[in-house]
C-alpha cells in the first residue's frame, strides 16, 4: 500500500517535471489561455452596434426629419443613408450595404400632425442575420413608439410623456456580453488546457519509447493512470486559476459565490476532462491521433455546453443528451458562481452529475489503458 | 506533357489512398454530417416559447386581458405566479427567463385613459435572450395599450407612428436559417485544413515524402497534386452539407447550385492551400496538426460573424476578421441560401477570398519542400 | 561519377557536423558501400547526392551536375530508396510500380515490359494486387528496389536496404543490385552491417561524420594478415573471464567471443605455433582471415580495456535455477499468429540470444516475456513469478532496455535514475548507493544534470543500461541493444553485459547482427512465429556443415535453417 503510494507520488512528480521542463508545454499552459481569453473577451458579443440604416423618405415635411433624428443613437446606429426609391433601398439591403431600411410614406408629416389615423412606417430588416435583425427590430420599435407617443402628447395639448414599462435586468444590469460570457470562457479555456496536458501524455511516451520502459516497471496500470491524472489535473487547475484571476482582477468581473466552491468544482471537472483526455491518449498510438481525438471531442462538447446558445433552445432529445457533457455542468457552475450568486443547492445539483461523469470517465480511462496492453 | 502525367499520377495516388484509408473518409463525410447536426440542433438563438412568469397584483378584468394577450403570443410560455416573491424566486432558479409584474393600479390607470406601468424583470445572465424578451414584451405591451386606449378614445396617448416590420429573406427571424449555412463555412474550413494536414504528415511519417521528392516531380506538381483530391472531397462534403441543410433542416435555398459551387470552390481552395502551407511549414507534424486545429475551429467559430456580430467587435478585432476567408464565405452562404444569387455581393466576397487565396497559394507553393 | 569535394554538413542545434570535410569519388561500374554506425553521416551523404539536403560548405557533383543547384538533372537519372520504406503502403504492388513509372517519366510503351521484367526478377509476380502493407519485410524491400530501378537509372542510391531483413532476402537483394550494375551505373549501398561491407567493390567508412577509410574493403585489412587469430575450444564457463583477461593485455587490440572460441587481434604479426610471449597460456591458437570489422576497430584505436568483475560469480545462488522460462508462449492478433508455442529456458549467468528477421515474432515473444503483451496462451516466468498471475512481482525482477532510447529525454540523468529507483521501491539509502554507483560506473557523473535527450548516443545507451539495472534485477532483457552503435561502444556494452552475466544475471538479448549472436551462450531462431532452432552457436553452425561450406558462418547456418523451414512449410 505504502509502496504503491510512493510510486504514484513519484509518477506525479515525474509528470510535473516533464511538463514544466518542456518549454513548449510551459508555453501551452500559460500563453494560449491568456491570449485567447483577451481576444475572445473582445470578440464575443451578441450586441448589435454600428448599424447603417437606409432610408427612403417620401415625405417632404419636417416631421420625418425629426423622426429620423431620433435614430442618431450611438453606438447602435452608425449613420443613416438616403435612397431615392424603394427599389434602391431593397438593392442596398440585398447587397448588405445597409442592415435595415425605413420606408417613410408621403403622408407621414400630415398624419403625425393630424388627429386621424397614425402614420405607417415600414421597416425592412435583413433576415440573413436573424438574431441581429430581431434585436435591431426591437430597438427601432422602441424608438418609433416613444417618438409616436411624444408626438401624440404634443398634438393633444402637451402634458407629460408617460413612461413605458420599467425593465430591470438581473445579474447583469447593462446586459454586457462580456460579463455574461467570461465565466463560460474560463470554462472553455480550462477544458482546452486540461485536454492538452492529458491527451498527449500517454501517446507522447509511446512515440518517444519511454512508455515500454514504464510498463515493465512494477508500477501497475492503475498507478500510472493515477499519477498522470493527478499531475494533469494539478497543472490544468493552476492554469484555470490564472485565467480566473485575470477575469476577476483584469476584467473586473467579480466572483459572487464562494471561491472554495469554485475551486472544488474545477478540480472535479478537470478530473473528468483529464480522464477523457487520458482515454483519448490510451486509444491512440501517435500524438497526431490524440490530436484528432481531441478535435472530435471538443466542438460537440462546446456546442452542447450552453456556451453560445441556451440549452433550453435545443430539441428535447438533444438537451437530454447534454446531461453526460461535463462542460455543460461546469459552465452552469461557473456562470452560477460569477453571475447569479447561485445557492449551494443549485451548485450541488450541478456537482452531482459532474461527479458521476468524472467517475465514469475515470474508470473508462483505466479500462482503456489496461485494454491497450493486450 | 510529362508534367501532366506526373501530376495525374499524384492525384490518382492520393485518390486511391483516400478510399483505402477510412480515417480520410471519416473526416470528409461523417465528421461534417455530425457537425452539421450539432450546429443544426445544438445552436439556436431563437426566442420562441420563452418561459416567463406573470404576477397580477391587480386582479381586474383589464389586467387579465393583458395577461391573456401574453398567453396567446407564440413567443411566450406563460406561468402565473401569485406573488412577486414567487416570481422572483422562479427567475433566480432559472425556471423562467423573465417576469412581468402588473401593479395594483394598472387597470385603474388604463380605465382613465392613461398608460399602465408594468415592470419587466429579465435574466441578464442570458444577455441575448434578455434583450429579445424585453423587446418582445415592450412590443406586446405597446400593441395591447394602443388597442385599449383607442377603444376608450384616449387617442392622445396612442402612438402617432405605427411601425410595420418586415424581415426580408427570413420573415419569422428563425436563427437556424442563418446559423446552419454559416456552420458550413466552419465545417469546410476544418476538413480542408485537417485532411491536407493529415496527408502531408502521413507522407513524412512513412518516408514516402523522401522517396517522391527524389524523383523528377516539381514543386507545383507536388502541391497541386496533393490539393486536388482533397479539394474534390471538400466539394463533395459541401454538396452533402447543402442537401442536409435543405432537406433535413428545411433551410430555404433560393440561390443556384452554380453560385454555391463557385463560392464553396474558392473557399475550399483557400482552406486546402492553408492546410498544405501549415504542414509544409512545420516539420514537426504534431505541431502542424495543433495549428491546423487551433486555427480552423475557434477563430472561424468566433470571428466569422456566424454568431457574434463583427460590427460589435473592437476595431482591432474587426481588422483581424478580414484575414479569415470564412468571414466572406459566411456572407455568401447566408445570401445564397436565403436571398438568392446576389451577384454584385457574391463577386465582391469572392474577390476578397481570391486575394487571400492567392497569397496563401503562392506561400504554399514556395514552402512546398523539394528538399528535406 | 560522383564527387564529394570537401563537403561539410552542419545541422542547426548540433555541435558536431554530420559530415566533416568529406572528399571522395565514386566510380561507375561498381558497388560502393557506405559503411558506418548510426549517426555516422551515411544518410546525410546520400541525401546530399539526391539534392534533398544542401551542403553547408563544399560541393557534391554527380555526372558533372552540382547536386545542390542542378538537382533536377540528377533526379531524372537517379533511383533512390530511402531508409524508411518509401512506398505507399495502401497501394498495391502494381499501383506502386505504376506511380513511380509515371513520376520517373518511363514512357508508356515501355512500362509493361519493364514491369514484367522487374516482377519476375523480384519474385513478386504473384503479388501484384496485394497491398504493399501486407508484404513481408523482405518483399517490401524488394519492391522498393524495383521502384528505384524502374527506369534503369544511371545512379542508384540505396539507404540501408538490408536492415532488419532476414539474411536470405538480404542475399537476394544483393544479387538483384549486382545484376543491375553496368559500366555506366553508379551504385551506392549504405549499411551498418560490417560483413556486408566486405561484399562491396569499394567502401567509404564513415564514423561520427569523418571519413576513416576509402578503398576496396580488402585494403582496410591488408596489413592485418597474420595478426588475427582464434583461440580454440575455450570451455563455456571460462569464456567470459578469458575474453576479459585477453582484452586487458597490452599486445592485444581486440578480443571477442565467437562461439566456443575467442577471436583476437594482435598489435603485431604473431606466430600461433610458438606463442613466444605466452599470451594464450598454451591454448590452441590458429590464424584466421581478418575481417572488415577488425580494420574498423583498429582505425578507431582498438577495443576498450575491460575492467575486472567486482562480484563473485556465484553471488546469486545456484546456477541450475532457470531464471527466465518461456512456456508455450503464443500470441494471436485476430487471425494472425505472431508467435506460436515458443518455449525456452535461461539459466542464471547465461546469455540467451533471440534471432530472427523483423516481423518474424522475435519482438512479440520478447514483449510477452517482459510483460508488455499478454500471451494468448502459454505463460512466462521471471525469477519464478508467473507473468500471468503476478505480473507485478515478475516485472520487479527484470531489467529492460529497449531498442530505441526509452528514458525521459526531458528529464536530467539524475531525475531519470531517481524516478526508476523509486518505481522499483528502493529505500532512500539504497537509492543513494545505487545512483552513485550508476553515475560512477557508467561515467555519467559529468552529465548528472544534463537532460537525457541531449546526451551523445553512446552515453544514452549507458544511461539506459544503468537505469535498467538500478534495482539489481535477476534477469536482464535487451532488445537489439547495440543496433547502430559503433563497434567500440558495442565492445564496451558487451563487456558490461558479460559482467552482469558473470554476477549470475540471466540475459535475454535480441539481435539481427550475426556476429553479435556469437557472443551468446545459446540461441533460438525465430521465423514466421515459430522457433525453428535452438542451441549453442557452435551447434547451429555444426548442423550446417556441407561439402560446399566446410566452415559455415552463423549466417550460413541461419540461411540454411530458413530454407529448410520454408521447404517444410511448403510441403
Amino acid at each position: 500500500m505504502f509502496a504503491s503510494f510512493r510510486r504514484v507520488r513519484r509518477l506525479f512528480l515525474k509528470e510535473l517535471a516533464i511538463n514544466l521542463g518542456m518549454p513548449k508545454m510551459r508555453a501551452v499552459l500559460i500563453f494560449p489561455p491568456i491570449v485567447q481569453l483577451v481576444m475572445f473577451a473582445y470578440a464575443v458579443s451578441l450586441e448589435v452596434t454600428n448599424v447603417r440604416l437606409g432610408v427612403f423618405n417620401m415625405d417632404a415635411g419636417a416631421e420625418s426629419s425629426t423622426f429620423l433624428q431620433s435614430f442618431c443613437v450611438k453606438p447602435v446606429f452608425k449613420e443613416t443613408v438616403g435612397y431615392r426609391s424603394a427599389q434602391e433601398l431593397k438593392d442596398a439591403l440585398e447587397r448588405r450595404e445597409i442592415f435595415a431600411g425605413l420606408v417613410i410614406p408621403n403622408d407621414f408629416s400630415a398624419r403625425v400632425l393630424g388627429s386621424g389615423e397614425p402614420a405607417k412606417v415600414q421597416l425592412l430588416l435583413d433576415g440573413r442575420r436573424a438574431n441581429a435583425s430581431a434585436i435591431l427590430g426591437g430597438y427601432v420599435a422602441q424608438i418609433t413608439q416613444s417618438y409616436g407617443i411624444k408626438a401624440a402628447v404634443q398634438s393633444a395639448d402637451g402634458g407629460s410623456v408617460p413612461t413605458g414599462p420599467i425593465a430591470r435586468r438581473w445579474f447583469n444590469p447593462n446586459l454586457l456580453s462580456r460579463t455574461a460570457f467570461m465565466p463560460g470562457l474560463i470554462c472553455l479555456l480550462t477544458t482546452t488546457v486540461g485536454l492538452m496536458v492529458s491527451s498527449f501524455s500517454i501517446s507522447r511516451e509511446r512515440e518517444m519509447g519511454s512508455f515500454e520502459q514504464l510498463l515493465v516497471s512494477p508500477a501497475s496500470p492503475s498507478e500510472i493512470v493515477l499519477g498522470k491524472m493527478a499531475s494533469a489535473v494539478f497543472l490544468a487547475t493552476c492554469s484555470a486559476l490564472l485565467t480566473t484571476a485575470i477575469v476577476i482582477f483584469g476584467f473586473k468581473i467579480p466572483l459572487q459565490g464562494s471561491f472554495a466552491l469554485m475551486l472544488g468544482s474545477l478540480i472535479l471537472y478537470l478530473t473528468s476532462i483529464v480522464s477523457i483526455g487520458l482515454m483519448i491518449s490510451s486509444a491512440s498510438t501517435t500524438q497526431q491521433q490524440s490530436m484528432l481525438g481531441v478535435f472530435l471531442f471538443m466542438p460537440p462538447a462546446i456546442i452542447l455546453s450552453g456556451f453560445a446558445s441556451p440549452i433550453d433552445n435545443m430539441p428535447h432529445w438533444l438537451s437530454a443528451a447534454t446531461v453526460v457533457n461535463p462542460v455543460r455542468w461546469e459552465m452552469a457552475i461557473m456562470r452560477g458562481l460569477f453571475l447569479r450568486d447561485a445557492s449551494l443547492e443549485k451548485i450541488a445539483l450541478c456537482l452531482i452529475p459532474l461527479a458521476a461523469v468524472a467517475a465514469v470517465s475515470l474508470s473508462a480511462a483505466g479500462y482503456m489503458f489496461r485494454r491497450r496492453m493486450e | 506533357m510529362r508534367t501532366w502525367e506526373r501530376l495525374w499520377a499524384i492525384v490518382w495516388k492520393e485518390w486511391l489512398q483516400v478510399f483505402r484509408d477510412p480515417s480520410a473518409l471519416l473526416i470528409a463525410f461523417v465528421f461534417p454530417a455530425v457537425m452539421l447536426f450539432l450546429f443544426g440542433y445544438g445552436l439556436s438563438l431563437d426566442a420562441a416559447n420563452v418561459r416567463i412568469g406573470v404576477v397580477l397584483e391587480d386582479d381586474a378584468p383589464l389586467a387579465r386581458s393583458f395577461y391573456h394577450s401574453l398567453n396567446a403570443s407564440r413567443y411566450f410560455d406563460v406561468t402565473y405566479y401569485s406573488s412577486r416573491l414567487e416570481a422572483e424566486r422562479a427567475l433566480r432558479d432559472e425556471e423562467t427567463r423573465a417576469a412581468v409584474v402588473v401593479p395594483n393600479d394598472f387597470s385603474n390607470r388604463v380605465a382613465h385613459g392613461e398608460m399602465g406601468a408594468i415592470q419587466i424583470l429579465t435574466d441578464g445572465a442570458e444577455t441575448n435572450l434578455a434583450l429579445i424578451v424585453e423587446n418582445y414584451l415592450r412590443a406586446a405591451f405597446a400593441k395591447w395599450t394602443s388597442l385599449q386606449l383607442r377603444e376608450r378614445g384616449a387617442a392622445g396617448l396612442s402612438s402617432k407612428v405605427e411601425l410595420e416590420t418586415k424581415t426580408v429573406y427570413n420573415a419569422a427571424q428563425i436563427t437556424r436559417y442563418s446559423l446552419i449555412p454559416g456552420s458550413i463555412a466552419i465545417i469546410l474550413a476544418m476538413i480542408g485544413a485537417l485532411l491536407t494536414c493529415l496527408v502531408v504528415a502521413r507522407e513524412w511519417e512513412r518516408g514516402t515524402m523522401e522517396a517522391t521528392m527524389a524523383t523528377s516531380v516539381g514543386k507545383v506538381e507536388m502541391f497541386v497534386g496533393k490539393m486536388v483530391p482533397y479539394f474534390l472531397l471538400g466539394i463533395a462534403a459541401a454538396l452533402g452539407a447543402a442537401a442536409l441543410s435543405r432537406f433535413l433542416f428545411d433551410v430555404p435555398f433560393h440561390g443556384s447550385a452554380a453560385a454555391y459551387l463557385l463560392t464553396s470552390g474558392v473557399f475550399l481552395l483557400v482552406a486546402t492551400s492553408q492546410g498544405v502551407l501549415i504542414s509544409s511549414t512545420c516539420r514537426d507534424q504534431s505541431v502542424a496538426a495543433q495549428i491546423a486545429v487551433v486555427s480552423s475551429f475557434l477563430p472561424n467559430f468566433l470571428l466569422s460573424g456566424i454568431i457574434f456580430e463583427i460590427d460589435a467587435m473592437p476595431k482591432i478585432v474587426q481588422g483581424i476578421t478580414y484575414i479569415f476567408p470564412a468571414r466572406y464565405y459566411v456572407v455568401c452562404l447566408q445570401t445564397i441560401f436565403m436571398a438568392g444569387d446576389v451577384w454584385p455581393l457574391l463577386l465582391n466576397q469572392i474577390g476578397c477570398m481570391s486575394i487571400i487565396g492567392a497569397v496563401v497559394f503562392v506561400a504554399a507553393v514556395i514552402k512546398t519542400p523539394t528538399r528535406l | 561519377m560522383i564527387v564529394f569535394e570537401n563537403v561539410t554538413k552542419l545541422f542547426p542545434n548540433s555541435a558536431r557536423p554530420a559530415l566533416d570535410s568529406i572528399s571522395a569519388t565514386l566510380r561507375p561500374g561498381r558497388i560502393t558501400g557506405l559503411v558506418g554506425p548510426d549517426g555516422a553521416g551515411k544518410t546525410t551523404a546520400l541525401r546530399l547526392i539526391a539534392g534533398l539536403l544542401t551542403p553547408t560548405s563544399g560541393r557534391v557533383a554527380a555526372f558533372g551536375y552540382d547536386a545542390a543547384k542542378e538537382t533536377k538533372r540528377i533526379r531524372d537519372v537517379m533511383g533512390y530508396m530511402p531508409q524508411k520504406f518509401g512506398l505507399y503502403e495502401d497501394l498495391t504492388v502494381m499501383e506502386n510500380l505504376n506511380l513511380y513509372a509515371k513520376l520517373r517519366n518511363l514512357p508508356r510503351g515501355q512500362r509493361k515490359a519493364r514491369f514484367d521484367e522487374l516482377l519476375e526478377f523480384t519474385n513478386l509476380t504473384r503479388f501484384t494486387n496485394r497491398l504493399a502493407r501486407r508484404l513481408s519485410g523482405g518483399m517490401k524491400q524488394k519492391l522498393g528496389l524495383a521502384c528505384a530501378l524502374i527506369t534503369t537509372p544511371r545512379l542508384l542510391v540505396l539507404d540501408e536496404p538490408g536492415v532488419g531483413v532476414d539474411p536470405l532476402s538480404r542475399r537476394e537483394l544483393w544479387r538483384m543490385v549486382n545484376e543491375q550494375v553496368t559500366d555506366e551505373t553508379v551504385v551506392i549501398w549504405s549499411t551498418a552491417y560490417l560483413d556486408e561491407a566486405e561484399l562491396c567493390d569499394e567502401t567509404l567508412l564513415l564514423n561520427e561524420g569523418r571519413l576513416l577509410f576509402a578503398g576496396a574493403p580488402k585494403e582496410l585489412t591488408r596489413d592485418m594478415t597474420g595478426r588475427v587469430a582464434r583461440v580454440l575450444d575455450v570451455a563455456p564457463a571460462q569464456r567470459r573471464a578469458a575474453v576479459g583477461a585477453l582484452s586487458r593485455k597490452e599486445e592485444i587490440v581486440d578480443a571477442t567471443i565467437q562461439g566456443s572460441s575467442i577471436r583476437v587481434t594482435l598489435r603485431r604479426a604473431f606466430d600461433p605455433v610458438h606463442d613466444p610471449q605466452n599470451l594464450f597460456g598454451g591454448r590452441k591458437v590458429e590464424l584466421t582471415v581478418p575481417r572488415f570489422e577488425d580494420g574498423f576497430i583498429e582505425r578507431l584505436g582498438g577495443a576498450p580495456k575491460d575492467e575486472p568483475p567486482e562480484v563473485a560469480p556465484s553471488a546469486r545462488g545456484d546456477s541450475q535455477d532457470y531464471v527466465v522460462v518461456a512456456d508455450g508462449l503464443t500470441k494471436r492478433f485476430g487471425d494472425f499468429t505472431a508467435a506460436s508455442d515458443v518455449s525456452f529456458r535461461i539459466q542464471r549467468g547465461e546469455i540467451f540470444g533471440l534471432l530472427g528477421p523483423n516481423g518474424a515474432g522475435k519482438s512479440t515473444t520478447f514483449k510477452m516475456l517482459c510483460g508488455l503483451l499478454r500471451p494468448t496462451s502459454g505463460d512466462g516466468y521471471v525469477g519464478g513469478a508467473s507473468l500471468r498471475k503476478s505480473p507485478g512481482a515478475a516485472r520487479s525482477r527484470l531489467g529492460y532496455m529497449a531498442q530505441k532510447f526509452s528514458l525521459y529525454a526531458d528529464l536530467t540523468v539524475r531525475q531519470n535514475l531517481v524516478f526508476y529507483s523509486d518505481l522499483y521501491g528502493l529505500s532512500a539509502s539504497a537509492r543513494k548507493t545505487a545512483i552513485d554507483r550508476a553515475l560512477d560506473e557508467y561515467g555519467l557523473r559529468p552529465f548528472e544534470r544534463s537532460k537525457a535527450g541531449s546526451l551523445p548516443l553512446g552515453y544514452k545507451q549507458r544511461l539506459a543500461l544503468a537505469t535498467a539495472t538500478v534495482h539489481e534485477p535477476d534477469a536482464l532483457f535487451l532488445d537489439e541493444p547495440t543496433s547502430g552503435v559503433d563497434p567500440i561502444a558495442r565492445r564496451e556494452f558487451w563487456n558490461r553485459v558479460n559482467r552482469f552475466a558473470a554476477q549470475g544475471v540471466a540475459v535475454l538479448v535480441t539481435t539481427h547482427f550475426m556476429d553479435e549472436a556469437e557472443y551468446c551462450d545459446r540461441l533460438a531462431l525465430i521465423l514466421d512465429g515459430h522457433k525453428i532452432a535452438e542451441g549453442t552457436p557452435d551447434e547451429l553452425k555444426a548442423s550446417s556443415v556441407t561439402p560446399e561450406t566446410p566452415d559455415p558462418t552463423l549466417e550460413d547456418a541461419f540461411i540454411r535453417l530458413i530454407k529448410q523451414s520454408r521447404k517444410g512449410a511448403a510441403l
